[in-house]
């Protein structure tokens, strides 16, 4: 078996892009339509056995997830990374539980978290963390965390707060200048 | 009955002598990991309040509020973080990007208590069992880098090529890098604690990060006339209490202001102050000197309606600052730029008219206020057997008489005593003329008085700086003078203050110069001051002593710069010509 992935790279057939490559460590960034097929042979023709971790950034100036998969061979601990972006909007993300019953888990979390929809995955819409959620998935940056917690907590105690820049400016007299100017005359 | 039933007991008292998985009873303590992130700690010797670790929390957990006798002080808004834990998710955002590395958060996390609204307190101030711990979440360094990113440098002549003439030596930000350097800016404020005219740093910082440089051009003149000349030679001692230059480098205030009013050709223009004359409220006020105090005073009394007459006894203003700091530093051609705003404000100037005794008590019977920013005038004298040669000259007066037009000869060896910037300014002008130079300084070069940065530059430019000289005399040799030295030995002052200069042996070592330049310092000329309102001044040291408004304690007559006790810098002069103007005005309202 070759234990560099190298060669499942060179012979894709499709294009790879090399995000970094050292000794046990290679991450790839590829299109998403080869993300099986790459994956697969990683496993099969690599030794990469365990799928370490799957994480997901949101990349909202893009529109995009970046999905990436961390594999791992346990004999060298060399790990493989693909990574490759998905449409934020009806997010949808092939299954990997077949192949690593782990994968079910992750995706369960990505699911709850980020709303991501994993077809095939029969536990996908188990309550993970978040028993009875019924917001936006909260680790999507277009969750306004701030917005939920005033909503759903309120004012626990009246906040006694002072803005450091007003405070300084009224304690040096810094605002009160010989020269009253308005801010229209700015 | 199965199987397992049968043996099930047994096999459980096999687990007896091994460590339970179970939750031990009566409950142990439970402390979290090394890095566990519990209860916050905050070294209040350490926090300056400014509020850094409110702004990026996300959840509104953190208050900056006041604490027992909280004022702010240079460098410290008084205020510090108080922490609600029913809003905080512990996720530590406020430690890593806490300015002084002053907040953690200890292991500690169990809290018990049946009042909800107790669990919200001021670390470091209301005190903590964890307060004392070790353990917890501590800034880590490596995640720092994207907190705070580096100073956009300013771009600077090579030390080769500026030895070659007096032309600035600073080059300038493009509107690119001012935008980075300016966009650095946290906004807290301190800043603005250690300005002695307390500009308003944050708001013009923004406006050049958006490329509104009007807007912080008005900003600017709100607390000071002066912005260019400052943008320049400011002693900026806001960079020295900037939040961000405690982990990384403060921003450069000076540098952005100067880029600002150098984007305009006129300064008057964006200011417009000519098109809004104020209503005049028929007060008339004198003022004594063009430099940086008398300027000051004169742009605001006149923007507040007074009718004010600038008598100055050369035939052009500025004062010290303008006359003596070198072209290569404070270029005069932005001196005209700035004149023009206080002649277009209304600001009438008199040169060539030396205020002499008669003229005080007469100007002081016709004006409703007098305000003396005369400067001062002479150096100081030294004592060391020698300084009578001929060859021998007060570094301030070769100053006074602009080297960069080449009309004096500074010789081919030069030594300068002194560790301000009048040493240091004479020195790279002797320099610019073609001279060895080397400077003579009784203490370390960390006690010098000089800024920093000129004192790097100087050591570029190939000055010879010799720290720990003490001057013994001065003699006159067949080819020039030959200055004498003793090695120094720095003593710790008991009192505290600086480490003392004592000679460590009794040789003497021996420098052949061209030329000495001493700068040891300026004094005040008071002879123009009758003895009717000197008798009344309270003068010491040669400086007349005011109270916080600047007034003598001689009715109508209120003096500012460096006449009077202070730093001696630009900033502090106009600092004292803003007071002077508001409380002269105040002065009138209540008559």
């Amino acid at each position: 078996m070759e234990k560099q992935p190298q060669r499942i790279v060179s012979d894709s057939g499709f294009e790879i892009e090399v995000v970094r490559k050292d000794e046990g460590y290679f991450h790839v960034r590829v299109s998403r339509a080869n993300v099986i097929e790459l994956i697969l042979s990683a496993k099969q023709r690599c030794g990469k056995n365990i799928l370490q971790l799957i994480s997901v950034v949101d990349r909202i100036e893009d529109d995009i997830f970046q999905l990436t998969w961390i594999l791992e061979d346990t004999a060298d601990s060399s790990v493989f990374i693909v990574s490759a972006d998905y449409p934020r909007e009806n997010c949808s993300v092939p299954t990997f539980g077949d192949i690593w019953p782990t994968a079910v888990i992750f995706e369960r979390e990505l699911h709850e978290m980020y709303g991501i929809e994993f077809p095939g995955n029969p536990r996908q819409y188990e309550d993970f963390l978040l028993e009875g959620w019924k917001e936006l998935p909260p680790m999507r940056r277009d969750f306004d965390t701030l917005e939920y917690s005033i909503r759903t907590y309120g004012e626990r105690r009246k906040r006694i707060h002072t803005d450091p820049r007003k405070f300084i400016a009224e304690t040096t007299g810094e605002w009160d200048t010989p020269v009253p100017m308005k801010d229209e005359d700015r | 009955m199965k199987f397992t039933d049968i043996v099930s007991p047994f096999l459980a008292w096999s687990r007896a002598a091994k460590k339970a998985d179970t939750i031990p009873y009566p409950k142990k303590s439970n402390p979290g990991s090394d890095r566990y992130r519990g209860f916050h700690r905050n070294d209040l010797d350490k926090c300056i309040g400014c509020g850094r670790c409110e702004e990026i929390c996300q959840n509104l957990a953190i208050s900056m509020v006041e604490v027992k006798d909280s004022q702010p002080i240079k460098g410290d808004s008084g205020l510090r973080p108080s922490v609600d834990y029913g809003r905080c998710c512990w996720c530590a955002l406020c430690v890593d990007v806490c300015s002084t590395g002053s907040l953690s958060l200890s292991n500690s996390y169990s809290w018990p208590t049946d009042n909800a609204d107790a669990c919200a307190f001021i670390p470091g101030s209301d005190e903590k069992a964890w307060d004392d711990s070790k353990k917890g979440y501590c800034q880590d360094n490596s995640i720092l880098q994207w907190a705070g990113s580096p100073r956009v440098e300013m771009p600077v002549a090579e030390p080769d090529e500026r030895i070659k003439s007096f032309e600035e030596v600073v080059r300038g930000y493009s509107p690119e890098q001012a935008a980075a350097e300016a966009g650095r800016c946290i906004q807290c404020g301190l800043c603005v604690t250690a300005c002695p005219a307390n500009m308003h740093i944050p708001e013009y910082l923004r406006a050049i990060a958006n490329g509104d440089y009007s807007h912080a051009v008005k900003l600017f003149f709100d607390n000071n006339p002066l912005p260019e000349m400052c943008g320049k030679v400011c002693t900026r001692e806001c960079e020295s209490v900037c939040a961000m230059g405690y982990q990384g480098e403060a921003i450069a205030i000076r540098w952005l202001k100067r880029f600002a009013c150098e984007w305009f050709e006129s300064l008057s223009d964006v200011l417009a102050v000519d098109e809004k004359p104020l209503e005049p409220n028929g007060r008339r006020v004198a003022i004594v000197g063009t430099g940086p105090a008398g300027l000051s005073a004169a742009y605001y009394l006149t923007r507040m309606g007074f009718e004010t007459h600038v008598f100055e006894k050369d035939g052009e203003g500025g004062g010290v600052a303008q006359s003596a700091i070198p072209e290569y530093r404070l270029p005069s051609g932005g001196y005209e730029k700035q004149m023009d705003v206080f002649r277009k404000a209304g600001v009438k100037f008199h040169y060539n008219a030396e205020v002499c005794c008669d003229d005080i008590l007469k100007i002081s019977d016709d004006y409703d206020a007098v305000f003396i920013a005369a400067g001062l005038q002479r150096s100081s004298e030294f004592t060391i057997p020698g300084v009578d040669l001929q060859g021998v000259e007060h570094a301030f007066y070769f100053l006074m008489n602009h080297p960069e037009d080449g009309s004096i000869e500074a010789g081919r060896r030069v030594l300068v005593v002194g560790g301000g910037n009048v040493a240091i300014d004479t020195a790279r002008s002797c320099k610019r003329l073609g001279a060895e130079v080397v400077i003579s300084y009784r203490r370390r070069i960390e006690d010098m008085p000089a800024d920093d940065e000129e004192i790097q530059e100087a050591v570029e430019e190939g000055i010879d700086l010799r720290p720990q000289n003490i001057p013994i005399r001065i003699e006159e040799t067949d080819s020039g003078l030959l200055y004498i030295y003793a090695e120094a030995l720095m003593i710790d002052d008991p009192a505290g203050g600086r480490p003392k200069p004592v000679r460590k042996d009794d040789i003497e070592h021996g420098i052949e110069v061209d030329k000495v330049f001493l700068a040891i310092g300026q004094s005040s000329d008071l002879s123009f001051l009758p003895d009717e309102i000197s008798d009344n001044l309270n003068i010491k040291w040669g400086r007349i002593q005011v109270d916080e408004h600047q007034y003598t304690g001689v009715k109508n007559i209120y003096a500012g710069g460096d006449i009077t006790p202070g730093a001696g810098d630009v900033i502090t002069a106009i600092a004292d010509g803003m007071r002077a103007a508001k409380a002269i005005a105040e002065s009138c309202r209540t008559e």
